[in-house]
């Protein structure tokens, strides 16, 4: 991860603006979350830009998005009126007789289904370890929990995608 | 036992190998225009512009005000006309209320009298003593 000084608010759009709408896609699973998501991130980067202290700033700029989210997460348990995000463009796996080819182009889209299915926090812990690659240690320090935390919500949320693979 | 722990073994190498399916995404190309358009140097450029122009019509003020009374929001003419205004109200007042009470003075003069010998007219007939 780098660990240079605090890039301009355009080299973050340019530079990194892949990796938080990764981010936000794989926490959201559709396109028109994961735009409002990122944009909202790309407006609190804006605004934190000035207080950033030269470290990791992928970490900081997934710590940012992990909040936003988990902010809206919470936002919309408390209206439930709000419908939580929709699953509309994902692509149900093939049935069992279904080609290898298929079943291979299906696989991520039935995976990022598996994932929503997770509880956000432990989505969260399991995206970014498991997708993103950051260390556990750097999973704790972004969401300001233990490691044993983080051990805890990835180990349950990889057996949850278990099961749903099992199905 | 040593079959449980091969199949999670098996397991990890396999959802290690899924997990690796799912790669970075693009967004679409109409959001990244969208962000583009969205640069701070726009919303500085923006301020300046706004800020220039109130700049502007602050200085046009000052000049069109110039040697008038500012904190009345006159110029040194409608100053005067309003004065003048003022001026001819209170003449036109002076000389409304003279009317008035001369009329009312008037009126008064011939209306008591007729009063009192009608108030007369009215005891006497009813068999009391006269009014002062």
């Amino acid at each position: 991860m780098n660990t240079e000084s605090a890039p301009t608010w355009e080299e973050v759009a340019e530079t990194y603006g892949r990796f938080i709408y990764t981010l936000a896609y794989r926490l959201t699973g559709n396109h028109h979350d994961a735009q409002d998501l990122t944009q909202e991130v790309l407006l609190r980067v804006r605004k934190g830009l000035d207080s950033y202290r030269p470290g990791n700033f992928e970490g900081w700029l997934s710590r940012i998005t992990t909040n936003t989210f988990l902010d809206r997460v919470r936002y919309q348990r408390r209206r439930p009126a709000d419908p939580l995000p929709e699953h509309s463009e994902r692509t149900i796996a093939g049935s069992s007789g279904a080609d290898s080819e298929a079943a291979a182009r299906d696989l991520p889209d039935y995976l990022q289904e598996l994932l929503l299915e997770l509880p956000p926090d432990y989505r969260v812990a399991v995206v970014l370890k498991d997708v993103l690659g950051f260390a556990y240690d750097e999973i704790a320090e972004q969401l300001d929990i233990p490691v044993g935390t983080v051990r805890s919500r990835i180990h349950r949320g990889r057996s949850k995608l278990r099961e749903g693979l099992a199905a | 036992m040593s079959t449980q722990r091969t199949d999670d073994e098996a397991w990890e190498n396999e959802y290690q190998s899924m997990m690796s399916l799912l790669g970075p995404v693009d967004p679409p190309a109409h959001f990244v225009r969208s962000v583009v358009d969205q640069r701070p140097q726009w919303s500085l450029a923006a301020l300046l512009a706004v800020g220039g122009v109130t700049l502007a019509a602050f200085a046009a003020a000052i000049v069109v005000t110039a040697g008038d009374v500012p904190w009345s929001g006159l110029t040194q003419s409608q100053l005067f006309d309003s004065r003048a205004s003022v001026s001819t109200l209170n003449s036109v007042q002076e000389q409304t209320t003279t009317e008035v009470e001369s009329s009312a003075a008037e009126e008064g003069s011939g209306i008591e009298p007729r009063i009192r010998s009608l108030v007369g007219e009215l005891t006497s007939e009813a068999g009391f003593a006269e009014l002062d």
